[in-house]
């Protein structure tokens, strides 16, 4: 056997052993969201700020009164709702990878260095991170935004700056638990720097848990946004998203459901999804990260 | 004899367990892993280290190689002194210096080939290039009993004989003057833990090894070691080549091996139990820390310290009666 096809076996192998339906399901729901989010423009048959008053409160093709040409429908200003749910995917997916990235990063950082090196600097980051979850985080939200001002990149900055401490914490102990193990003093009776011990061998295996912290991670990052939206203080007006879009609906709740109920429904099926991949994949992964939520 | 490898000059390691509660009080307690220990180890020997689990053995040896930093006292390895090198003379120091542990699985990062393992040491020390890497792995892999195709496994794929042999490679990638055996063969099979000794027998006399082996099976010690050390809570009690086992002087080497399982009946009736738990390394005993469980105990026992002295050629005994 050479050794491409030994590796190419063991990925599949490796692969084929964390699936479960939790894990199909939420992969069907990511690759749908992401796909929808990039293909935006071609699904979409309206340009989703397209406003056209006399087409005003439309309802869905099935119900009566409906109209062809608006599968779900029309917002208060005569906007195509699909559209706008089609362009809220984009917000949602570009809030997910980018904040999940961003927490991610520095919260692997601040969780590598506080395990490897313990004493002092574990102790200075380990308060910090205690003060910094003492916050509720919504109203940490709402006061980073105050600062910051609306729109897109300070949604994304906001979630990166409240929710890097969930990483910092589960990296940490990931690596206080590996570094006692013999092969970390191996690598030093070898003569292996810090740094390179750090990065070359303690986190590759830390990858495990990150890859399930960072789903959960991309479900709360959706949730903060549309939160943020809802209150007017997420995405820039005009902007598609579902928190918007939700809060616009509910202002027209009176005379057509329609506006509210499809985001909402959107949202829920995502942050279901990816809370199930996560789940799914730490039943199969880790079983004892179970026990820290 | 020959030359002086190592010279251990009282050693001393502790480990200091502060806490919030203790520093208030100002109180920080010392666990004394190695408290006092001089021996020499000249090159091309086998130099054994048994004693009880606990009794700061494992750490002696890395220790000795500066895994851990020393308290105090000092180590010479080729007459250079090595307590506080850092940066690159420590580093080269790795390349004279290696180890192998008791566990062979955790000893080996679970997410690297083993190709990946063995190719570290020789990329960090420069020893053969990129191009040159196929055929020296290979070559490390024959000297240690595995078969070229091992290289693209992962650890959890092989046994533990065959970890333990990944490991030694990894350590003869170096190709060092001294490895330390950390108890290279207690996880082992009884079966495999043979081949294990012969292949470290047959390695040492090819590459002109020298070994501190530490264990606490007393069988292994005496069929591998040309001198033996017993330590006792961070010291050690007696030195001397193979006629400490004929004739123990300590009382706790006399003890010790007065408990090696045997099928002659005579020998069956000489136990020597001793009274009591070992001590704490935390709370160690006034004068000899051996006293409270001594069957042999004097009054002086409890109140000075006995030194290491030489009682007879080449063999060191820590005790009042021989002094």
């Amino acid at each position: 056997m050479s050794s491409e096809e030994f590796i190419t076996e063991s990925l599949f192998e490796g692969f084929k052993s964390i699936l479960s339906i939790k894990v199909i399901f939420g992969l069907i729901v990511l690759i749908i969201l992401f796909s929808t989010a990039i293909l935006a423009p071609v699904i979409s048959p309206f340009d989703p700020n397209e406003q056209r008053l006399n087409e005003a409160y439309k309802p869905p093709f099935w119900v009566k009164g409906g109209d062809k040409n608006y599968i779900l429908g029309t917002d208060s200003l005569g906007r195509d709702i699909f559209s706008r749910l089609v362009y809220g995917a984009r917000v949602a997916a570009v809030v997910a990878v980018v904040a999940t990235i961003l927490t991610a990063i520095t919260g692997i950082l601040v969780g590598l260095l506080s395990g490897f090196f313990g004493g002092k600097v574990d102790q200075i980051f380990m308060r910090l991170v205690d003060i910094w979850m003492s916050f509720p985080p919504v109203l940490f939200a709402l006061a980073l935004i105050a600062i910051l001002g609306v729109g897109l990149k300070n949604v994304i900055l906001a979630i990166a700056i409240i929710d890097w401490t969930r990483f910092a914490r589960v990296v940490r102990a990931e690596v206080i638990n590996i570094k006692e193990k013999d092969f970390i003093l191996a690598d030093k009776a070898v003569g292996m720097s810090n740094t390179h011990i750090i990065f070359r061998e303690i986190l590759p295996n830390t990858i495990p848990i990150i890859i399930i912290l960072a789903t959960l991670e991309m479900s709360i990052a959706i949730t903060v946004e549309i939160l943020l939206s809802y209150v007017g203080l997420g995405v820039k007006a005009f902007t598609p998203s579902w928190g918007s879009m939700i809060s616009e609906g509910l202002a027209y709740f009176r005379i057509g459901w329609w506006g509210m109920l499809f985001p909402m429904l959107a949202t829920i099926v995502v942050i279901l999804g990816l809370n199930s991949l996560g789940d799914g994949l730490r039943e199969k992964i880790d079983p004892r990260l179970s026990l820290m939520r | 004899m020959g030359e002086t490898l190592i010279d251990v000059e009282d050693l001393k390691k502790y480990f200091i367990s502060s806490n919030f509660a203790s520093r208030l009080t100002g109180r920080e307690e010392a666990l004394r892993a190695v408290d006092g220990v001089s021996f020499d180890i000249y090159r091309g020997e086998t130099f054994g280290l048994v004693g009880e689990t606990g009794c700061g053995k494992s750490t002696l040896g890395r220790t000795i190689i500066r895994l851990y930093e020393p308290t105090d006292g000092k180590i010479y390895f080729k007459n250079t002194e090595i307590t506080s090198i850092k940066g690159s003379s420590l580093r080269k120091l790795r390349k004279d210096m290696q180890i192998v542990f008791q566990d062979p699985l955790s000893s080996l990062n679970p997410k690297k080939r083993i190709m990946e393992i063995l190719w570290e040491p020789l990329r960090l020390h420069n020893i053969c290039s990129e191009h040159e890497k196929e055929r020296k792995i290979f070559e490390l892999l024959e000297l240690v009993g595995l078969s070229k195709a091992d290289r693209h496994k992962y650890p959890h794929e092989l046994s533990g004989g065959m970890l333990q042999r990944v490991n030694i490679a990894r350590a003869l990638a170096v190709d060092p003057d001294f490895i330390v055996l950390d108890e290279p063969t207690s996880a082992l099979d009884v079966s495999i833990q043979a081949q294990i000794l012969n292949l470290l027998r047959k390695l040492q006399n090819e590459f002109r090894l020298t070994y501190l082996f530490i264990s606490h099976d007393l069988g292994i010690i005496h069929n591998m070691c040309d001198r033996i050390a017993v330590m006792y809570l961070g010291r050690i009690v007696e030195v001397g080549d193979w006629k400490v086992f004929e004739n123990p002087m300590h009382p706790y080497t006399k003890a010790l091996l007065s408990c090696v399982p045997s099928i002659r009946k005579e020998s069956r009736k000489n136990k020597i139990l001793l009274k009591g738990a070992v001590p704490s390394p935390v709370n160690i005993p006034s004068g000899c820390r051996f006293h409270p469980r001594c069957f042999l105990k004097e009054d002086i026992c409890s109140e000075i310290e006995p030194d290491l002295k030489e009682v007879k050629k080449d063999r060191y005994v820590a005790c009042h009666l021989y002094q």
